[in-house]
């Protein structure tokens, strides 16, 4: 299926599908589309009118649905930087938003930086994306963390905050269901995604030994998930919740006792961690521990109807 | 009562297909005879039933679609539940696009029948057939999984409803995890799960939101009038025993409840449906082998062989409480058709399996020779294709080559099996070379796989390729030399030698231990046939078939009965081995054998009719076919054909 030729300051682009043999050309220019669960059906792709194979940009979306407040597909986008505010993206991204109109579903999301001013955030915002939530990242150290969260932990047991039963354990311990079922009505999404994260966190054994759980055998009253990054294979917080029958604190503090420990006895020096900024307890705690904020990034949503 | 609306004409057919993936038949005879699943019971002592042998293949959209076009994987093109997309680097859910022949409901709706498809593998995208009547729907599977979704926004794609104006009711029959109440679903459990309960529970919810979404569906279409066929797959249990079994939870126990909520389903679409249409329920699988039951040993259990799955059939013309015998897979798409009214079954390996009980001709049972095309394993090893002009164009615009050995590594995985999958369909269908050939492939991409090694390993003996099998054994990994391994390794080398008195006594050994990675019995069976000691060979096929079913072991147990003299026993085993390999003329050949001996001249010259269309090159069948001719002419009865 090809797009109609639009000429723009002397280029003329098309906009289509991406041929069966773009794959790894799509690839090259959406990288990120690499480590996705899932792919979509089709890519989309811009490249010189009249000549396929020089791409000037690519889009397209992973087929699960984020967030929980503005549920839609995680989008990529990228045109070649000498090719950029010539209207490739827009057109790209038009595309894209009528295929996931065809999904039923309400938005498409992006990632900026908090101080961006580069090309991408004017695009963003240039083609109807509005800033959501704000994902706060932070350096944990454990030096600071540990004694930090010690004496939080011990003051809430002597107020009697803390159940006497409550110790942590080793989350690889934990039937992964319940783990499952708290992280989707934490965090949204999917379970098939949650399952696949925690798993994938636990297949390591920087994951079992800085993964934790406030388990009973028969209610969890928190998670705290942990491991090596993605990135660097250095250690990461990558989620944290705890049950809302159990919100006065004391799971959050307890599990973070429990992480601080490990990371200790590990010998790891320090963490990554984010957390968006709705979850003000949550900043606080970490805030108090002595964290250090790296940087923010700010979710961009972009709402499908009315047409972006 | 029924809430059955009239049929789309006077006399119209109206057949309904229940296929549930694994459910274990013994369990639901169990359960049947102890008054649980009421329906169920009504709907076997109103019809036909029976086990059904499911063709070798190593995922349940291989097994599934097998069902729903007559054909093995071989045929079919679908060998695996992943579809290598054209690109050859990335994957999707066995795909549409890779089927390469008609399912029934296609055939339906082609012949101007509406048809009603939902959850079956290898509809996406869906697309209606030319022609097809207005009323006919297809829901791919994969429109049920919450996986994909949130409790806020479920997205269903668009290429997984046919015709498009369907997705709204689609939407609104889907239920998702999160629309029930975990509490809600604690008769589930069955009984107080303990520290499990919470983690049972979740699972329980996913499978109950999958199945009360393909339920409404099929509910919704079943109250309207205008539908000659209906086909629904109901697919997770395989799912929910994983969870049961992580909680160390016995499946008699674990399941109980699943099957009752089953017969409950049934009894709703009989009392929709009424008396005037045909039901059938399909079972793919059933548990996986405990130690000891067929299937157990670390061979089978490699190569995922399975038990054997079930039919329940009634409706019109459908004798009542009847077995139904030696019942393949491969039956069920005839069996559909001529249901609906459409005869032309040639070119399929099956049969239907009404012709006795309705008094239609047997001349239906001979088909023309087969007219699908097969699909040659190479198709399955097309290459990635790349745009390098593309590729280097980017480069020149800063953009790195990308990384994709990870998903290369996925695709070779999926290759692989889908060529194993191929190659075992090959393999029964008698052509050993050709599935030789593929697993070769398959070993070339995997070549730590143990399983596929073992089986190359028997087919080559098999073949009488036994130099190759040699050097398949020197490759083999340092864990094959351990253990029980060398004397499986030395008698089957010595098996393939023909050295009889070298390989029998580790086949003895390893008979009498009972986790042998190989079921020694019937290579012992085998070993005793070659030498034509028959009463020696029937005893130990007799004690192998206890282990692991399969062609193997019915073949060769049907061979012995034959020479032993005991038709009935060899007719018996024969079907067996039939059910299992319906495309294998050979075996439609010895039992013809054991038939003409057994003074059935109308079964036997059927079976003979049946190797020729198959195989119309062996001579042997003509010259028995002359023979009961003959026979018959002598004794003045009339020629069955």
């Amino acid at each position: 299926m090809r797009g109609s030729s639009r000429p723009v300051a002397g280029l003329v682009f098309d906009v289509s599908t991406a041929a069966v043999d773009q794959t790894a050309a799509v690839f090259a220019l959406l990288p990120e589309l690499l480590q996705a669960t899932s792919l979509p059906p089709r890519f989309i792709v811009a490249n010189v009118a009249g000549d396929a194979s020089r791409l000037l940009g690519a889009a397209a979306f992973v087929p699960q649905v984020q967030n929980a407040d503005s549920p839609g597909f995680l989008t990529q986008c990228r045109v070649l930087p000498a090719f950029q505010r010539l209207g490739i993206g827009r057109a790209l991204l038009g595309r894209l938003a009528d295929e996931a109109r065809a999904w039923e579903v309400p938005h498409l999301h992006a990632w900026s930086a908090h101080d961006d001013t580069s090309e991408p955030l004017g695009f963003l915002r240039a083609v109807g994306f509005r800033p959501g939530t704000a994902m706060h990242h932070f350096t944990l150290e454990t030096a600071l963390m540990r004694s930090a969260s010690m004496r939080l932990q011990q003051g809430l047991r002597s107020r009697g905050r803390v159940p006497a039963d409550a110790v942590p354990v080793p989350l690889a311990r934990v039937p992964i269901e319940p783990v499952v079922a708290l992280f989707c009505a934490e965090f949204g999404g999917s379970p098939a995604q949650a399952r696949a994260r925690i798993e994938r966190t636990l297949a390591h054994s920087m994951g079992q030994e800085l993964s934790s759980a406030l388990w009973d055998g028969a209610t969890l009253a928190g998670f705290f998930l942990a491991g090596a990054s993605d990135t660097d294979g250095s250690p990461e917080v990558f989620f944290w919740a705890s049950d809302r029958r159990f919100r006065h604190g004391w799971p959050a503090a307890v599990l973070l006792d429990e992480f601080t420990r490990a990371m200790e006895a590990g010998g790891h020096v320090q963490a990554r961690y984010y957390c968006n900024d709705r979850t003000r307890a949550t900043l606080n705690l970490v805030r108090r521990t002595g964290a250090r904020l790296r940087c923010v990034r700010i979710h961009q949503v972009l709402d499908l109807n009315p047409m972006p | 009562m029924t809430e059955a609306a009239a049929p789309a004409g006077p006399g119209a057919p109206r057949v309904l297909v229940l296929a549930i993936d694994g459910l274990d038949w013994p369990l639901l005879q169990t359960l049947i005879d102890a008054g649980l699943m009421p329906f169920c019971a009504q709907l076997l002592a109103g019809g036909a039933h029976g086990r059904m042998g499911v063709p070798p293949a190593h995922s349940s959209s291989a097994h599934w679609t097998t069902v729903a076009t007559g054909v093995m994987s071989d045929r079919h093109g679908i060998c695996h539940d992943l579809t290598i997309r054209a690109d050859g680097l990335t994957l999707q859910a066995a795909s549409a696009d890779a089927l390469r022949c008609e399912p029934f409901w296609q055939q339906a709706m082609g012949a101007g029948l509406v048809a009603r498809v939902a959850g079956w593998p290898a509809m996406l995208p869906a697309r209606l057939p030319l022609g097809a009547p207005a009323g006919c729907a297809l829901v791919a599977d994969g429109f049920q999984n919450p996986e994909n979704g949130a409790e806020v926004c479920w997205p269903l794609s668009p290429e997984a409803v046919a015709p498009p104006e369907l997705r709204h009711t689609v939407q609104e029959a889907r239920m998702h995890p999160c629309d029930l109440d975990l509490e809600a679903l604690a008769p589930l459990l069955g009984k107080p799960r303990g520290a499990a309960e919470g983690a049972l529970l979740a699972g329980a919810r996913q499978l109950m939101a999958r199945w009360s979404s393909m339920h409404n569906l099929g509910v919704y279409w079943a109250k309207q009038p205008e539908w000659h066929l209906m086909a629904l797959r109901f697919d997770n249990l395989p799912d929910w025993l994983a969870i049961l079994q992580t909680y160390g939870i016995a499946p008699g126990d674990g399941l109980v409840p699943w099957y009752r909520y089953i017969d409950l389903m049934l009894g709703r679409y009989m009392g929709l449906l009424g008396r005037q249409a045909h039901l059938l329920l399909l079972s793919d699988h059933g548990l996986p082998p405990a130690d000891g039951r067929a299937g157990s040993s670390t061979v089978d259990r490699l190569m995922g062989v399975g038990s054997a799955g079930g039919i329940a059939l009634a409706g019109p013309g459908v004798a009542q409480d009847s077995l139904l015998d030696g019942v393949s897979a491969l039956d069920v798409a005839p069996t559909v058709l001529a249901l609906l009214g459409l005869s032309d079954c040639a070119g399929t390996p099956g049969r239907d399996l009404l012709v006795p009980a309705r008094g239609r001709s047997r001349d239906r049972e001979v088909g023309a020779p087969p007219t699908i095309a097969g699909m040659d394993w190479t198709e399955l090893c097309t290459p990635p294709v790349c745009d390098d002009e593309a590729l280097a164009w980017l480069s020149e615009n800063g953009l790195a080559r990308p990384d994709t050995r990870a998903m290369q590594l996925m695709v070779q995985s999926v290759r692989a099996e889908s060529l194993a999958g191929w190659a075992a369909a090959r393999a029964a269908s008698g052509d050993v070379n050709g599935a030789i050939a593929a697993l070769q492939q398959a070993l070339a991409l995997n070549s730590a796989h143990l399983g596929h090694r073992l089986t190359l390993g028997q087919w080559l003996l098999e073949a009488g390729r036994v130099d190759e099998c040699q050097q398949l054994v020197a490759g083999l990994p340092e864990a094959a030399r351990e253990g029980d391994w060398p004397d499986v390794v030395s008698s089957l080398i010595a098996f393939g030698a023909k050295d009889w008195a070298a390989a029998e006594p580790p086949l003895l050994r390893l008979a009498a231990r009972p986790t042998a990675p190989i079921n020694a019995a019937a290579w012992l069976g085998r070993l005793h046939l070659a030498q034509e000691h028959w009463a020696d060979a029937a005893q130990w096929f007799r004690r192998a078939k206890t282990q692991a079913g399969g062609e193997l072991v019915w073949e060769g147990l049907g061979l012995a009965f034959l020479k032993l003299g005991q038709t009935g026993e060899a007719i018996s085993a024969l079907t067996q081995a039939i059910a299992v390999q319906p495309a294998n003329a050979r075996l439609h050949l010895l039992r013809a054998v054991a038939c003409q001996q057994a003074g059935q001249f109308d079964r036997a010259q059927g079976g003979l009719w049946r190797t020729l269309a198959i195989d119309p090159s062996l001579v042997e069948a003509h010259r028995l076919l002359a023979e009961i001719a003959r026979a018959q002419a002598d004794t003045k009865k009339p020629l069955g054909r």
